[in-house]
């Protein structure tokens, strides 16, 4: 189980990315398995947006690369789940508005966020080393960052 | 170049009297401006939480913050993670000091607020003290 | 077993939810239920404390917690007690959803109104079990 994912430790939590799916800068996952992509937000973006209340999903259809296609509300602030390309969403986790937490407990299984299916190209997305360098630099900035601010 | 190490501070945070949150605000003061590069960890996940805040204590310095001479934040720390770097027990600073433990556990008055920024004095001496620096 | 329930929060020091537990806790046992209700440390828990530990196994407990680590309800069970009644204060800030509680050290208006809220909800429940045994 601890080989399935890539993991760094940052002061007390250990951040984790899934090996084998793609990702963006945004902080989604995408998952492909033929035409559909299942997608979600990484452990880095649950761990940073804090306990989600609320999970909203606009509309079923199209969306745009980079459009929000879900918003999740922590006290913190309300989050846009970015579309990773231009897509259809077939469905969305209906499991969310009941427990939105999935997301922050098993934000790579239970808390998946959409099904999606391309209607475009899926450019840009990253591997799952590429993620996790990038990963690792947001982490220990936004760190120095908080630390500064007198945050937890 | 001194290095500083990172350091966890850990409260009590009792809830069956004044003293539990006494610490809970002093070590709250310490993570919003006194010393605001320590890494606060939540006692109850020693025993209920994955094992961040355990494996946190084993790996860098840590000081628990105790209301009381049970000293729960200590012995957690040492029964799942290792030994202490630094103590601070609040029970007897207030003794040495002569003052009194707040009398509502629920809200602080003036006094007691200035009492809580006191002990994190205290609490930041001993980081002080902790993070001493590593000539590199 | 003993008449009084023992409600215990989970007081978690890095969110408002723990705050706003250990103050809502504050409010049933030491204004709206006092002498009915009763709190004590969830540290002793953590350590395992006989008193706190025989205290929990002879009590009917309210957990309080403030967010899905759920710690007060563990470590009731941990210890051999029985949870009661499970209160988690982010399923009320769910019920709530205009409130936006911030601050942790001291508790802001939104904090300070969903504690209010919570502590009814707790008062309620301690009625409700205290009534159940009779």
């Amino acid at each position: 189980m601890a080989e399935e994912y890539l993991s760094v430790t940052v002061d007390k939590f250990a951040l984790k990315v899934r090996r084998g799916l793609r990702y963006t800068r945004d902080d989604v996952w995408v998952q492909q398995t033929g035409e559909t992509s299942r997608i979600g937000i990484t452990d880095l973006a649950q761990r940073m947006g804090g306990d989600i209340v609320f999970v909203d999903y606009p509309r079923l259809g199209r969306f745009k690369a980079g459009e929000p296609l879900a918003t999740y509300e922590t006290i913190k602030a309300v989050l846009d789940v970015k579309s990773p390309f231009d897509c259809q969403v077939e469905a969305f986790n209906d499991g969310l508005g009941e427990r939105p937490e999935l997301i922050n407990e098993d934000p790579y299984g239970l808390g998946w966020v959409a099904d999606v299916v391309a209607t475009g190209p899926a450019e840009g997305l990253l591997t799952d080393h590429e993620y996790f360098g990038f990963m690792k630099e947001k982490a220990e900035g936004e760190t120095r960052r908080l630390k500064g601010a007198g945050d937890d | 170049m001194k290095l500083r190490p990172k350091v966890g501070v850990v409260s009590c945070s009792g809830e069956c009297c004044g003293l539990g949150t006494l610490s809970r605000v002093a070590t709250r003061l310490i993570l919003e401006g006194v010393r605001p590069e320590t890494v606060t960890l939540c006692l109850p996940l020693f025993l209920a939480g994955d094992s961040g805040e355990r494996e946190f204590a084993q790996r860098f310095p840590t000081i628990p913050v105790d209301g009381c001479h049970k000293q729960c934040a200590k012995k957690a720390i040492e029964k799942y993670s290792g030994p202490t770097a630094a103590d601070v027990d609040v029970e007897a600073l207030l003794n040495k000091w002569g003052v009194e433990a707040p009398a509502d556990r629920r809200v602080l008055d003036k006094a007691d607020v200035e009492l809580a920024e006191r002990v994190a004095e205290e609490i930041a001496k001993r980081i002080d003290w902790v993070q001493g620096g590593w000539d590199a | 077993m003993t008449e009084r329930v023992l409600v215990i929060p989970c007081s978690g020091i890095g969110k408002p939810f723990g705050s706003i537990g250990r103050d809502a806790t504050f409010r049933v046992v030491d204004e709206l239920r006092r002498g009915r209700a009763e709190t004590n440390c969830l540290s002793l828990l953590v350590t395992g404390d006989e008193e706190a530990v025989r205290q929990v196994k002879d009590s009917l407990c309210i957990a309080v917690d403030g967010c899905p680590m759920e710690c007060a309800r563990k470590n009731i069970e941990m210890a051999g007690g029985v949870v009661a009644a499970h209160m988690r204060v982010m399923d009320l800030l769910r019920e709530n959803r205009g409130l936006r509680p911030r601050e942790v050290t001291f508790l802001d208006g939104d904090g300070e109104k969903l504690s209010a809220i919570l502590a009814d909800r707790i008062a309620a429940k301690v009625d409700e079990l205290t009534e159940a045994r009779r």
